[in-house]
């Protein structure tokens, strides 16, 4: 155990937490926008895998990696309209269009993935590299820690408080939540329910595949099938665990990929802790964070029912 | 009247039974001269394990043994009752001599092969079950080039670290993680090994993550068997890959690789169908595990490419003078199927 205790592996396990958890991060704060505006979306799984599929594909064509970051967030964006169109306009049943659309995610990524190599080897990328800060980055402990990070990693710090203001501090964050509790208010009020509903759920799948691309941009050299490997799905359990809420969801996500960063390094070093333990460790904890709520939910009331004005 | 009802019995039993067993037997008459393959693909062909056996299944139909005419059909990856379902419609349709089901799936297999005994049923790997009679059962050990790597890796460490991350803790990726510690600590005793599972078949950033523990544990030499030399790259370590040549990934880092080479496995599949069908023989399935090593050619050891000219000669004379050893077999690495740890 005392082997975790080193200060060469605990940095590696912070740096480690801040990594894995950027993309989990981005997507969280825009499913947190899509289902504070009542879109119960079940297709985050599906939209992470999208948004890494069309990541892979542009970063090995083109060889731009920002390009593929851009099209992962417009594939993503593009999720998000099948799911809009067919919750708020065709009024769906969330679950049942979310769960179709990751089963769709899952069959046309690896079809177009094996029509992309024809069964020969498969093109790499080099993907996106640690940007150490100048000065910020020679801090001992910290620096390392923080500031030796990718680009994107910085960029979803700075996305919990922009979410936080957006959701409590603008007109359109009053709007959005009002979806969410008494879409209604906001129909009587002349204001149209579904386009709100249209931009919430596009903003936040957009966000979803843009955590899928860094995931395969910043952490893969290669595609393979269900790529995101259920990390759409430890969103959703964050999104519940945090209460929807910025904050708790923002703690949800450090949690998990915290305690998986711990379980990695714990097994490498050779803690005396089964390793089948220390592998559901993070999805032990997320189960045990879920009951801690139930009893205290934020959910908001409106979520997953398909607004009608009659 | 009743010799002659009894006569007429008799010539109705005698062409029941030329129907019955003289069609089952009639390639006795003549040898076959098409071979059809259905193979169920467990991994897909983004897969080591699977794309390697669709380039031995191309080598061996270009070989053309006993003169065949080799064809296959490969389906999407299967499991469970999808694979057995898919078993059952290659069998019924009657067009596929030989079911390769490339993985575990001797479960389906036991509850097909008795009604369809002409079919020849291959079970690949680990957790399998030996049926014997029509399922014969493929074993791939990579412990030998595993070994290789392992004395490469021994040689060109400076920390004395290695890092091993593997999918699962199953006997057939344990051997080779064993046979690589051993190949290591044969020319330097000193190394201390890092071994990680990461639970999961496909998940290369989780892969890249344990991959990244391992560096910062020291480790300086990793040999990847799940993919993802993305971590080697950003500490500019020397990396191994598995099951296939995976240069391309990461010409830079990747010195060698293990290579699975399923054409002996193939050819002694389809000399067992030969035998039953063109000589009446009948099948007779291992109940154990069967396997090619390098000696025969079912292990390969994968060339350095780019990094050739960096390797000092004297390493490779070594693992050269090691792989004429054990392809002649003077030398055995011993198959150890002990749970790795990290020390």
């Amino acid at each position: 155990m005392s082997g975790l205790f080193q200060e060469a592996i605990l940095i590696s396990i912070f740096a480690a937490t801040l990594r894995t958890m950027t993309p989990l991060l981005f997507s969280a704060m825009g499913e947190l926008v899509t289902q504070r505006a009542g879109i119960w979306n079940m297709g985050v799984e599906g939209t992470m895998l999208m948004g890494s599929f069309i990541a892979y594909f542009v970063a090995t064509s083109t060889g731009s990696l920002w390009l593929a970051v851009l099209a992962a967030i417009l594939a993503g964006a593009v999720m998000g309209l099948i799911i809009a169109f067919m919750t708020a306009t065709m009024r769906v049943d969330h679950f049942v269009t979310g769960l179709g659309l990751n089963l769709f995610a899952g069959g046309i990524t690896l079809y177009w993935f094996q029509s992309y190599v024809r069964g020969g080897p498969q093109p790499s990328f080099a993907g996106f590299e640690d940007v150490p800060l100048p000065f910020l980055s020679d801090i001992p402990f910290i620096g390392p820690v923080l500031f030796s990070q990718r680009l994107l990693t910085y960029a979803a710090l700075f996305i919990v408080p922009a979410i936080w203001f957006l959701l409590y501090r603008t007109r359109y964050g009053l709007e959005l939540r009002c979806l969410g509790e008494n879409p209604k208010a906001l129909d009587v009020k002349g204001l149209s329910v579904p386009v709100r509903q249209y931009g919430a759920v596009m903003f936040g799948s957009a966000m979803t595949g843009l955590g899928g691309g860094f995931l395969m941009l910043a952490f893969s050299d290669r595609f393979i099938a269900d790529f995101s490997a259920g990390r759409g799905w430890i969103v959703v359990v964050a999104l519940i665990a945090g209460n929807w809420k910025p904050k708790g969801v923002l703690m949800a996500v450090v949690a998990f990929a915290l305690l998986e960063a711990i379980a990695t390094h714990a097994q490498v070093v050779g803690v005396g802790v089964p390793r089948q333990l220390l592998l559901a460790l993070p999805y032990l904890a997320s189960i045990i964070l879920l009951m801690g709520v139930r009893f205290r939910t934020g959910q908001p009331a409106m979520l997953g029912f398909p607004y009608s004005r009659e | 009247m009743l010799g002659q009802l009894s006569r007429r019995l008799l010539a109705i039993w005698v062409l029941t039974l030329f129907v019955v067993f003289g069609h089952t037997n009639g390639t006795y008459a003549g040898s076959p001269e098409k071979l059809r393959i259905a193979v169920i693909l467990s991994a897909g062909l983004d897969h080591g394990f699977d794309a390697t056996l669709i380039k031995s299944l191309e080598r061996v139909k270009q070989a053309k043994p006993h003169g065949l005419d080799i064809e296959w059909k490969s389906t999407e990856p299967l499991w469970g009752d999808d694979a057995g379902d898919a078993m059952r419609l290659f069998a019924e349709s009657g067009d596929y001599d030989i079911i390769w089901a490339h993985s575990t799936y001797s479960d389906q297999v036991k509850k097909l092969k008795d009604e369809f005994p002409e079919i020849l049923f291959v079970v690949v790997g680990a957790g399998n079950e030996g049926l014997g009679d029509n399922q014969y059962w493929v074993y791939k050990r990579l412990h030998e080039p595993a070994y290789l790597l392992g004395v490469l890796a021994g040689r060109m460490t400076k920390s004395d670290v290695l890092g091993v991350v593997a999918p699962f803790f199953i006997e057939d990726i344990n051997d080779s993680i064993n046979a690589f510690f051993a190949g290591a600590r044969a020319v330097n005793p000193a190394i201390a090994r890092k071994v990680a599972f990461v639970g999961s078949w496909y998940d290369p950033a989780k892969a890249a993550e344990y991959a990244g523990a391992q560096i910062a544990a020291g480790a300086d030499v990793i040999f990847q068997l799940s993919g993802n030399f993305k971590p080697c790259e950003a500490a500019k370590i020397l990396c191994f890959g598995s099951f296939q040549d995976e240069s391309n990934f990461s010409p830079a880092t990747i010195l060698s690789s293990t290579v699975a080479v399923w054409d002996p496995d193939l050819m002694w599949i389809i000399e067992n169908w030969w035998s039953h069908k063109a000589e009446g023989k009948p099948y007779g399935g291992n109940l154990k595990e069967h396997w090619f090593g390098m000696k025969d050619g079912g292990a390969a050891f994968a060339p350095y490419h780019d990094l050739e000219a960096s390797l000092p000669v004297d390493v490779r004379t070594e693992v050269e003078t090691l792989k004429a050893k054990i392809a002649s077999g003077e030398l055995e690495i011993p198959v150890d199927l002990s749970e790795p740890k990290s020390d």
